[in-house]
């Protein structure tokens, strides 16, 4: 029911957007800016780059809100507008879109105490040590992560977004997880080194 | 020994307790203002770039008032070396029939040209619809 009244209460601002309310649009803005900046910064890897990034996908909604027919989410729609905003920087940038910059196979070793330590840490360290692993990640592995575990969207809908194929989505985020453990553990054993 | 691992909900929840990267306080502002602007642009009128005025005027308004001008003798001139040109006149005089051309002309290519900044704008903002 409250799913319901959500999704009506959205096709009513969507209305009012395509009317040219700039009011309800700013709704839009308000409800939906940090899952598209959190997208945009994964991928530019600067605030400033992303800001930008958001912003020009913002208007390009705006303008072509028409073209929004709720065959999909609006969120999904702007997730896409946003990721394709990005890559298409990035290619004027000239900045490489799939960049490995984390190869796990080198850097880590397969077997460690880092199972027992990430046991004892507390929550907030764990957060932080999330946040660096994810770092190592390329943009792609944490396009797929962001989607997928943050905002919470389905294969499906990630499809939709990157315009990947289904399998292709599966393949991506079954190795993103796993490099994302990896570069979790390689970083834990590194702190229990330092410790010995 | 066990590779290390965590669940998918536990990671879950820690990616989300990590929480959403925030963008600047001016972010609405900034979006709004760019719209506002949007809206002023789209309804003044449309206005070609400086090149393509200046290719116009050179390539049709000259001609044109060339032909205006010295159409007539033009002509006659070439008529006079042998060469037989088709009428296309029906009765009406040389200049007006220039005149009526170099206009036709004109607006064509104003239609060309309109066309062809408007896909150049539709492609540079193209959105897959949803």
């Amino acid at each position: 029911m409250l799913e319901q009244n959500e999704k009506y209460a959205m096709e009513l601002i969507i209305a009012k957007v395509k009317e040219g309310d700039t009011a309800a649009f700013n709704v839009l803005i308000d409800e939906y800016k940090s899952m598209a900046f959190t997208l945009a910064l994964k991928l530019m890897k600067s605030r400033e780059d992303a800001e930008e990034v958001t912003q020009d996908a913002f208007l390009k909604a705006y303008k072509k809100i028409s073209q929004f027919e709720g065959k999909s989410k609006f969120s999904t729609w702007l997730y896409t507008i946003v990721y394709n905003t990005a890559l298409t920087k990035l290619r004027k940038k000239k900045l490489p879109i799939d960049d490995s910059e984390f190869n796990q196979e080198d850097n880590l070793s397969s077997y460690s105490e880092s199972d027992n330590e990430w046991r004892k840490l507390q929550k907030q360290e764990r957060s932080s040590y999330i946040k660096q692993a994810l770092n190592r990640l390329s943009r792609e592995d944490q396009v797929v992560i962001t989607l997928f575990y943050l905002n919470e969207r389905s294969l499906q809908e990630i499809c939709e977004i990157t315009t990947w194929e289904l399998s292709n989505v599966k393949v991506r985020l079954f190795r993103a997880r796993k490099r994302l453990l990896k570069a979790l553990e390689g970083l834990l054993d590194h702190e229990v080194r330092e410790l010995l | 020994m066990k590779e290390f691992d965590i669940s998918d909900k536990e990671l879950q929840a820690l990616l989300k307790s990590d929480g959403l990267e925030e963008p600047s306080a001016d972010f609405n502002a900034s979006v709004l203002s760019k719209i506002e602007a949007f809206e002023k642009k789209k309804t003044e009128p449309a206005r070609a770039p400086k090149w393509i005025l200046i290719l116009m005027g050179f390539l049709f308004i000259a001609p044109s008032a060339y032909f205006i001008f010295f159409g007539e003798k033009v002509l006659s001139d070439r008529t006079a070396t042998g060469l037989e040109f088709p009428s296309l006149g029906f009765g009406l005089s040389n200049k007006f029939t220039f005149v009526l051309l170099a206009s036709m002309l004109v607006i064509g290519m104003t239609l060309f040209f309109a066309g062809f900044l408007n896909r150049q704008t539709t492609q540079k903002d193209q959105v897959k619809k949803g």
